[in-house]
C-alpha cells in the first residue's frame, strides 16, 4: 500500500501536471483512510485524557461506523493509575455534579455501572435561597419525572474508570499514549504529503493527525497553537473554595444546598449519608483565611455561613478583629436563635467535621473561546470554554461536546466524509456553541444578580426568585435546560 | 412572642398606626417622650441594624453587645460621680446634667416595639447614652441644645427620628434660636457626627473617670460652639 502511495507522488512529481491527473491523486490521498497500522499517522488524535478526553475516546473506540478509523488519546500523565480513596469515609475534593443526561452518556459508554454506587450519590432536591433577603426557590426532581436531579461523583473516580474502560474493552482500537509530553508549540505536517495536518512530536516519534482533538484544558496548546482563537472572558477576582466535611446525618443527605452571599454563593453538595462536599466562592484573601483557620473554627464559620447575615461573616473572614470564631459563633448562635421562625428557615446538615487536608481554593473565570474549530483542528471541555460553578455545568458542558463531537464524527464516517472537513467539525461547533454560551451568560447573569447586597437589588431578585419558585411550569422548563432533556428511567 | 420582657409585640399595621398616631401626638406634645420613642421604634429598624454590625465590628462594641449593660443608679452610683471632677466625663455628666436638671438614669423610655431583643438592646443603649452625649459635645439640655444633639445624632446612628426631631423641632424655637440653629449648630452636628469615631462602640461605664478633653481628642468629637 505504502510503497504504491510513493510511487503514485513520485509520478505526479516527474509528469506534467493535469487537472485530471491532480484531482484523481487528491481523491487518492483523501478518501483513503486505512493504512497501515503505523505510529506516525491518526485519524482522530485526542490531546489530553482528563474526563472530557477519555469520554471522547470510549465514545469513539466503541462506535462501529470507526471501527476502520485510527485512534490515538495522548496525555503526559501516567495512564495507568487509578484514583482509589484512601478509606471509604475519604472523598476527592474535586466532584462534579453529574446532570441525568451526562450520566446516560455515561451508562452508553459503559462507564456508570464501572463506578460502586457507594461514589455515586443521587439528590432529589435542591434548595437555593438569597442571604440578603428572603428570596428562595425549591428545586425535586419529581417535578420533571426524574429520578434525581444529579448524580455526585468524584472526578478522579470517573477519570478512573473512563480509563478503565479503555484499557479492559478498546485496547485494539485505539492507542494510548500515556506519559507523553507534546513539544510545544505545536505544528502543522508542511512535508507536503498531507493536507497541513496537525502535527504531534512525542520525542520518540511523530504522529500527523486527520483531525486533533484539543481536550487538553483551560491553557489549551491546541486552542492557542492551532486553533489560535481568542479566549475571551473576564476573571471573577474571586476563588473557588472546596473542602470536604462530614455532616450530621439524623436529616438524610440526598439535597443539594446553595446560598447566595453577595461574596459568592456557599453550596453543599451530598457525597454520602455522611459526607458532603463544600463550594464556596469568595473573594481571593477571604478564601486564603478560611483555608487557614483551624479545624473547630472552620466548621463553626461553615455553620454560620449557611445562616448569619453577611455582615457577621464579612467580620469573620475579614482581617479587622483578632476572633475565635468557634466561640463567637456559640455567642452569636444564642442571640439568633431566640428570634428563628423554624418553619420559614433553611438550613443544611450541621457541619461536623472537615476532612484533612480537603480545602483548596481555585480561581474562577469564565472564558469563552471565538471559535472552537480550525483546519482539521476541534476544541472539546474547558478547552473551549470556562464557567463559574455556580450551576454546576462546567464537566456537564464538556461531555455534551464531547457526545456531539462524537455523533458528528461518526455520522460524517457512515457517510465516508473526512473527519477533519471543515464541514464536518462546523457541524460540532453550530450545534454546541449556541448551547454553551447560553449557560456561560445565565451561570454570569446569576453571579452579577446575586452579587451584590444593594436594597433593591435584593429586592428584585427575591421578588423574582419567589415567584419562580411559584411557578412550576417555569422552574420545569430551567430544570429540564440544566438537566439535559433525557431523563432517566 | 415576647423576646424581651418589655416587649410588646405588633404587627406591621400596628406598626403603621403606632408611626402615624404616635408622630402626630408627638408633633403636638414634644414632650411625650414615650410617643417620641415609639415612632423611633417602629422606624428604626434599618438603622439598628446597620449600628448593631457597625457594634460587631468593633471589640468593644462586641463586648458591649455581649455583656449588655444597663446604665442604672446602680451602675452609675451618684455618690461615685458626685466624687469626680468635672474635667472628667463622669463629673461632666453628675454636675452637668443628673445634679442640674434632676435626670436619673432610670428616666429613659423602655424598648417596647423592635421584635429582636439584641435590636431592643441597641435601642435602649443609644437611648441611655443620650444623656452621654450631651456631656461630651457639651450642649446643654435646653431645646435648641436637643435639637442640635438630635441633628449630631442622625450623623452617627441614621436613625430616622433623629432627623425628623431636628426637621420638625425647630417650629417650637424663636425666630433668634431658629437662626443660630440653622447656622451655627446644623452644620456643627453633621461636621462632628461624620467626624467622630463610632460613640455607641464606647464602653462608656468604663471611662467614667477619663479626663474629658483626652477622651474628645480620642474619640474625634468636636465639642458644639458654646451657647450664648
Amino acid at each position: 500500500m505504502l510503497p504504491t502511495l510513493a510511487a503514485t507522488v513520485r509520478g505526479l512529481a516527474a509528469r506534467p501536471w493535469t487537472a485530471a491527473a491532480a484531482a484523481s491523486a487528491t481523491r487518492a490521498v483523501v478518501t483513503c483512510s486505512h493504512r497501515p497500522f503505523s505510529t506516525d499517522y491518526a485519524d482522530v488524535a485526542i490531546l489530553g485524557s482528563g474526563v472530557a478526553g477519555a469520554a471522547l475516546a470510549c465514545a469513539l473506540a466503541q462506535a462501529p461506523e470507526l471501527a476502520a478509523h485510527k485512534l490515538a488519546l495522548i496525555d503526559s500523565a501516567d495512564l495507568t493509575r487509578r484514583y482509589a480513596p484512601a478509606t471509604d469515609d475519604h472523598w476527592s475534593n474535586r466532584v462534579v455534579s453529574l446532570t441525568p443526561r451526562s450520566v446516560h452518556f455515561l451508562q452508553e459508554l459503559g462507564v456508570w455501572d464501572a463506578i460502586p454506587s457507594a461514589r455515586r450519590h443521587p439528590y432529589e432536591h435542591m434548595k437555593v435561597w438569597d442571604a440578603c433577603s428572603n428570596g428562595r426557590a425549591d428545586f425535586s426532581a419529581e417535578t420533571v419525572s426524574s429520578p434525581a436531579i444529579a448524580y455526585m461523583v468524584e472526578v478522579p473516580y470517573l477519570q478512573s474508570a473512563l480509563l478503565e474502560v479503555l484499557h479492559a474493552q478498546h485496547a485494539d482500537r485505539i492507542t494510548v499514549h500515556s506519559n507523553a509530553t507534546v513539544a510545544t508549540p505545536l505544528a502543522r505536517d508542511d512535508s507536503g504529503d498531507t493536507d497541513a495536518y496537525p502535527l504531534l512530536d512525542l520525542g520518540s516519534e511523530k504522529i500527523a493527525a486527520r483531525v486533533l482533538v484539543g481536550s487538553d484544558g483551560a491553557q489549551s496548546r491546541v486552542r492557542s497553537d492551532l486553533v489560535r482563537t481568542s479566549f475571551f472572558g473576564r476573571d471573577y477576582g474571586r476563588v473557588g473554595l472546596v473542602a470536604t466535611v462530614a455532616i450530621d446525618p439524623t436529616q438524610g443527605n440526598a439535597t443539594a444546598w446553595q446560598r447566595f452571599l453577595p461574596t459568592g454563593p456557599l453550596a453543599m453538595l451530598p457525597l454520602s449519608e455522611t459526607h458532603s462536599s463544600l463550594v464556596w466562592t469568595l473573594p481571593p484573601a477571604m478564601a486564603a483565611k478560611a483555608a487557614a483557620l483551624p479545624e473547630d473554627q472552620f466548621v463553626a464559620l461553615v455553620n454560620a455561613a449557611f445562616f448569619y447575615p453577611p455582615a457577621e461573616l464579612a467580620v469573620f473572614l475579614g482581617n479587622e478583629l483578632e476572633l475565635d470564631i468557634a466561640e463567637e459563633v456559640e455567642w452569636r448562635d444564642e442571640v439568633y436563635e431566640h428570634g428563628v421562625d423554624l418553619d420559614r428557615v433553611v438550613l443544611p446538615p450541621y457541619v461536623e467535621a472537615v476532612q484533612d487536608g480537603s480545602r483548596a481554593a481555585f480561581p474562577l473565570r469564565l472564558r469563552h473561546a471565538m471559535e472552537y474549530t480550525a483546519h482539521r483542528a476541534v476544541l472539546v471541555g474547558d478547552a473551549a470554554h470556562l464557567i463559574h460553578p455556580l450551576a454546576g455545568q462546567g464537566l456537564n458542558l464538556g461531555l455534551g461536546d464531547v457526545e456531539c463531537l462524537s455523533r458528528t464524527f461518526r455520522a460524517a464516517a457512515s457517510t465516508g466524509q473526512d473527519l477533519g472537513h471543515a464541514h464536518v467539525l462546523e457541524a460540532y461547533s453550530r450545534e454546541r456553541y449556541p448551547v454553551n454560551a447560553a449557560m456561560l451568560t445565565a451561570c454570569d447573569a446569576l453571579h452579577h444578580l446575586f452579587g451584590t447586597d444593594a436594597a433593591p437589588v435584593a429586592w428584585i431578585r427575591s421578588f423574582g426568585l419567589n415567584r419562580f419558585n411559584q411557578l412550576d411550569l417555569v422552574k420545569r422548563t430551567v430544570m429540564r435546560a440544566t438537566m439535559g432533556e433525557v431523563s432517566m428511567l | 412572642m415576647k423576646l424581651y420582657p418589655t416587649h410588646i409585640p405588633t404587627s406591621l399595621f400596628e406598626k403603621v398606626l403606632l408611626t402615624v398616631g404616635g408622630g402626630l401626638k408627638a408633633l403636638h406634645d414634644p414632650l411625650r417622650a414615650d410617643m417620641v420613642a415609639a415612632v423611633g421604634e417602629t422606624t428604626g429598624r434599618a438603622a439598628l441594624v446597620r449600628l448593631r454590625d457597625q457594634m460587631l465590628r468593633s471589640s468593644t462594641g462586641r463586648r458591649i453587645l455581649r455583656e449588655r449593660p444597663i446604665i442604672t443608679s446602680e451602675t452609675f452610683p451618684p455618690f461615685r460621680l458626685e466624687a469626680l471632677p468635672e474635667s472628667t466625663l463622669g463629673g461632666a455628666y453628675y454636675h452637668g446634667f443628673m445634679q442640674k436638671h434632676g435626670y436619673v438614669p432610670e428616666s429613659r423610655v423602655p424598648v417596647h416595639f423592635i421584635d429582636d431583643a439584641e435590636l431592643a438592646y441597641v435601642m435602649l443603649r443609644y437611648r441611655q447614652v443620650h444623656d452621654l452625649w450631651h456631656a461630651m459635645t457639651g450642649l446643654p439640655p435646653t431645646v435648641e441644645g436637643e435639637l442640635a444633639l438630635k441633628a449630631f445624632e442622625y450623623a452617627q446612628t441614621g436613625l430616622p427620628m433623629t432627623a425628623l426631631g431636628a426637621a420638625l423641632g425647630p417650629v417650637l424655637l424663636s425666630h433668634n434660636e431658629r437662626a443660630r440653629l440653622v447656622s451655627t449648630y446644623l452644620p456643627w452636628a453633621v461636621m462632628a457626627g461624620t467626624r467622630a469615631k463610632p460613640l455607641m462602640n464606647v464602653y462608656y461605664e468604663e471611662v467614667l473617670e477619663e479626663d474629658l478633653e483626652a477622651l474628645r481628642q480620642e474619640l474625634r468629637v468636636t465639642p458644639a460652639p458654646a451657647l450664648a
